[in-house]
């Protein structure tokens, strides 16, 4: 009978801390059941009970262009800037956690930072800087490169979402991995270079690839950053979700979020199976 | 040349001594990207902004270039904006509470699972939320909370009410709905720190007579402390910053601080105004987190 | 102050027995020791005397009362935990009030308790101190201390010396025997070590794989084990098989006539048991002592005394042990050297097989 948790199932303590556990577990999952079950409904108004099921909502959500290309730009900034804070973070977790230098701690919370502003205060600041830069070089250098709203702006944005995950976490895995094993293959006679290679990086893997997975799913669901950086006909999914939401609630947009936390899950689930992510945790 | 007790000192080791602690080397290159992109995506933009915090604004044009505190001499004088920001301060504290209180039953229910695929299902059950978004979980609390949503119909149906009772729009469905939205977050923090108290200090305490209300208020509760701070912090910030949640489930006349920064740069396109409502809330978030950090670093000594 | 006892417990996990019907009377004042290899059950008895596992069946009792289903926290039992489990916010002086504090006990009244305890632990000085600022031995006996200062029924320690080092270990056994007297605690103590078993308690408790093999004092558990099992676990033995062929008679597998103190065995075929410290080696083979011989195939020195393994012809090994009496006694000793291995009949007996 250690601690609380595993009393034995007759009323006391234990009874009572089990049922606070699960009322709280019920209340995160509430709303992602209460979506699923609406995205069945037959009546277009949701009203209990329903007056029917049918799968409409998810051919409805299907044939919309908006919910495609919305999904189609979300994987699309998700993979970019996955990819570039890959390119830049784990470099920086390596000099953050194998060097020694001052102005280490500073450096650290520098690449931190982004996850303290508020996503509309770091999205309106860039939006306003990237509406500066256009016109600067268009003005000074006739130059014409399109920053808010555009691909690139918008990648450029999610990247600063995703970086300080990256490299949290690939700093968590270089910190966890023994470092003898480092030093072995440099007695061996490996140059720091093929001992990265060799060593390093297949000892950290699970910490990159958790670092992936969060960049990317951080940057599809973001909602505040991008709010500025979209333009109609170019938007985000969770974005064009968050307009629809404002008129109706409706069993379509309703399958259009199970559809999407679905994907997302599958593609969680196939790369734990791969990568083992629970291992990085 | 000077000389020394030593002999001869080097003319150029003045010059060379405080270039050293500078010394760059390979190692610190890998950082430079990294650090560049922050400090031009990030740290650069937000003094723009807090240079545009400064402009004035006539309606029609973004912005005037001018050197003027007026925009947060308006947003203190106005008792609408500061009854905005006491708001959001209120529901960040209420929230964050809520959420302590129904995370430590969870996180220490959790820690000390021992059946595998339990524990795994849980720890689903509370990431699978967070894939969705925060528009999409708004949007289920608005189907249970409508008037006439599930939570409404159940009681009519069961007879404990005769009329929905008006629950969506009102700052308790607001804070329901962060309080959902926020407790994965606390609910991890709570569980790291609870699977590095050993259960041995729960049995000690059992086994010299503390019935499991002491032994929680006496040995774990201070042992979690550093949890408890770690995820009230996080929750508050959180809290603070929230959009989605409170335009979706609060309704257009439910004003919160974000929402508001939103509403000043993309619709009414008053840029300096914005940027100022951008920094109060931020100076204000910080502001209150270091001085709780400093406030239970003093009492609880460090972490 | 109570005695214990426990009626038939067990303890199952799903279909894996950890406790297999327990049985066993502790007298009050008395300390005991739970002894056994890993896994044999001798801490989840342990745990279950404490509250902290339940029992799948049978009751315990304290004093005649039945605590079975009570919790923990009810029962009264100070308990020592193997890792010490000082609680790491609180100071030396909080560890050992927080008994007496769940009891109800006045500040001031507590204070005075925690300072005797600390005084009987000779640690006074170290009352305000954390349990981090102290070593190893120190924290052991703080959790000594915490465990017995509000006078509990029984004291019950898990492996309370695994963690220190062999020298203080010899230290820290005295204590706690030194202190459980005069206190009067009765006490159960769990160990993997035998010899710290032998060397504390009133009654030794031999378990393996769930069941007690064998309870009794040191001296009749080393002299007189029960099954193999407790004389090859509790000390040194060898264990020559062959058949009994009458009162006192022992014949080996390879033919040769011993005798050995009869106790009445029954079965015939099993082996002949005689401690190491029991044989002489070399010297004059006097007519009534049992008698082998063979070729001398390792000396060992092991300080106080050296240990000598014969091969006999038939294969088997010998190991005697001798009392290094006289400084390089040892020496007159060669491998491969033929001598003989002697012991009196009385020093012998027969485990039975089966």
């Amino acid at each position: 009978m250690a601690g609380l948790a595993q009393s034995p199932p007759r009323f006391g303590p234990g009874f009572s801390l089990r049922i606070a556990a699960y009322f709280t577990f019920a209340i995160v999952l509430f709303p992602l059941i209460a979506v699923i079950w609406v995205s069945f409904f037959e009546n277009k108004i949701i009203g209990f009970p329903p007056t029917g099921y049918t799968l409409k909502g998810y051919f409805n959500a299907w044939s919309l262009g908006r919910f495609h290309r919305g999904f189609v730009l979300s994987v699309e900034v998700g993979l970019m800037a996955t990819a570039a804070s890959l390119l830049l973070g784990v470099p920086a977790a390596i000099a953050l956690a194998r060097k020694e230098f001052a102005g280490r701690e500073v450096v650290h919370s520098l690449l931190m930072s982004p996850l303290v502003v508020p996503g509309i205060v770091s999205g309106a600041a860039i939006y306003m800087f990237y509406i500066e830069t256009e016109a600067f070089l268009d003005e000074r250098m006739h130059v014409s490169l399109p920053l808010a709203g555009s691909l690139f702006g918008l990648s450029v944005a999610h990247t600063l979402l995703a970086l300080p995950w990256m490299v949290r976490l690939v700093t968590a895995s270089l910190i966890g991995m023994d470092i003898q094993l480092e030093e072995a293959a440099q007695s061996l006679g490996a140059t720091p270079l093929r001992t990265f290679w060799h060593v390093t990086l297949p000892n950290i893997r699970p910490g990159i690839v958790a670092g992936c997975v969060f960049s990317f799913v951080v940057s599809f669901v973001d909602l505040e950053k991008s709010l500025f950086l979209v333009g109609p006909g170019y938007t985000t999914l969770p974005i064009e979700m968050i307009n629809y939401l404002e008129w109706n609630i409706d069993p379509t947009i309703a399958a259009v979020a199970t559809m999407q936390t679905l994907v997302i899950a599958v593609a969680l689930m196939i790369s734990d199976h791969f990568f083992n992510l629970t291992r990085a945790f | 040349m000077t000389v020394t007790a030593e002999g001869v000192s080097d003319p150029y080791s003045r010059r060379i001594r405080p270039f050293q602690r500078l010394k760059f080397d390979s190692g610190q290159a890998l950082l430079v990207p990294a650090v560049l992109v922050v400090v031009l995506g990030l740290l650069f933009p937000l003094l723009l902004m807090l240079r545009y915090s400064f402009n004035r604004w006539a309606a029609g044009e973004l912005m005037i270039a001018a050197f003027t505190l007026d925009n947060y001499i308006r947003f203190f004088a106005d008792p609408f904006y500061i009854g905005v920001l006491l708001r959001t301060l209120w529901m960040s504290l209420v929230s964050t509470a809520v959420c302590l209180l129904l995370g430590l039953p969870a996180a220490y229910y959790l820690s000390r699972l021992k059946t595998r695929w339990l524990k795994t299902a849980l720890i689903l059950a509370i990431v699978i939320p967070l894939l969705m978004g925060n528009a999409v979980r708004a949007a289920g609390w608005m189907v249970l909370l409508a008037d006439k949503g599930l939570v409404n119909e159940a009681l009519i149906y069961a007879g404990v009410l005769s009329e929905p009772v008006r629950i969506l729009y009102t700052g308790k469905a607001v804070a329901i709905g962060l309080v959902a939205v926020l407790l994965p977050f606390m609910i991890i923090s709570l569980q790291t720190v609870f699977d590095g108290i050993s259960e041995s200090y729960e049995e000690a305490a059992m086994s010299l007579g503390a019935p499991p209300w002491a032994m929680f208020y006496r040995v774990l509760l201070p042992l979690v402390m550093p949890g408890i701070f770690s995820g009230s912090l996080l929750c508050f910030v959180l809290a603070m910053n929230a959009y989605a949640t409170p335009v979706l489930i609060g309704g257009p006349s439910f004003h919160m601080m974000a929402p508001k920064v939103a509403e000043q740069a993309l619709k009414v396109f008053n840029w300096p105004f914005a940027a100022s409502m951008a920094f109060v809330l931020m100076a204000v978030t910080l502001a209150l987190t270091v001085s709780a950090s400093l406030a239970l670093q003093r009492r609880y000594g460090r972490m | 102050m109570a005695d214990i006892v426990l009626s038939r417990v067990s303890k199952k996990y799903g279909r894996h027995v950890t406790v297999d019907d327990v049985s066993l009377e502790i007298a009050q004042g008395e300390l005991v020791a739970l002894v056994g290899p890993s896994g044999c059950g001798k801490t989840t008895t342990l745990r279950m005397v404490a509250g902290l596992t339940e029992a799948s069946s049978g009751r315990i009792l304290f004093g005649g009362r039945d605590v079975s289903s009570l919790p923990t926290y009810r029962r009264n039992t100070g308990m020592v935990f193997q890792g010490y489990a000082l609680f790491p916010h609180m100071t030396v002086a909080d560890n050992i009030a927080f008994g007496l504090q769940m009891r109800g006990v006045r500040a001031g009244e507590a204070a005075r308790r925690v300072a005797e305890a600390l005084e009987m632990v000779r640690l006074a000085p170290y009352a305000d101190r954390f349990p981090r600022e102290l070593s190893g031995g120190q924290q052991q006996r703080v959790a000594l201390a915490r465990a017995f200062a509000f006078k509990p029924d029984a004291l019950l320690l898990d492996e309370p010396l695994s963690a220190l080092d062999a020298k203080l270990r010899q230290q820290v056994r005295s204590e706690i025997r030194r202190l459980q007297q005069s206190l009067g605690l009765t006490t159960i103590f769990v160990t993997h070590d035998q010899e710290e078993a032998v060397s504390m308690a009133d009654r030794i408790v031999v378990m393996n794989g769930g069941r007690i093999e064998q309870a009794g004092t040191p001296q009749e558990v080393y002299e007189k084990p029960a099954t193999r099992f407790v004389a090859e676990f509790v000390g040194l033995s060898n264990l020559i098989p062959g058949t009994v062929e009458g009162a006192g008679r022992f014949r080996t597998s390879q033919g040769t006539v011993l005798q050995f103190c009869d106790d009445g065995v029954v079965s015939s075929r099993g082996h002949l048991v005689v401690r190491p410290e029991k044989i002489e080696i070399g010297g004059q083979a006097e007519g009534h002592l049992n008698s082998l011989s063979g070729e001398i195939d390792s000396i060992v020195f092991l300080g106080p005394l050296t240990e000598i393994c014969v091969r006999l012809p038939g294969g088997e090994r010998i190991t005697a042990h001798r009392q290094n009496r006289r400084t390089g006694g040892a020496q007159a000793l060669r491998l491969g050297q033929k001598t003989t291995v002697a012991w009196a009949p009385e020093s012998g007996f027969v485990l039975a097989d089966g």
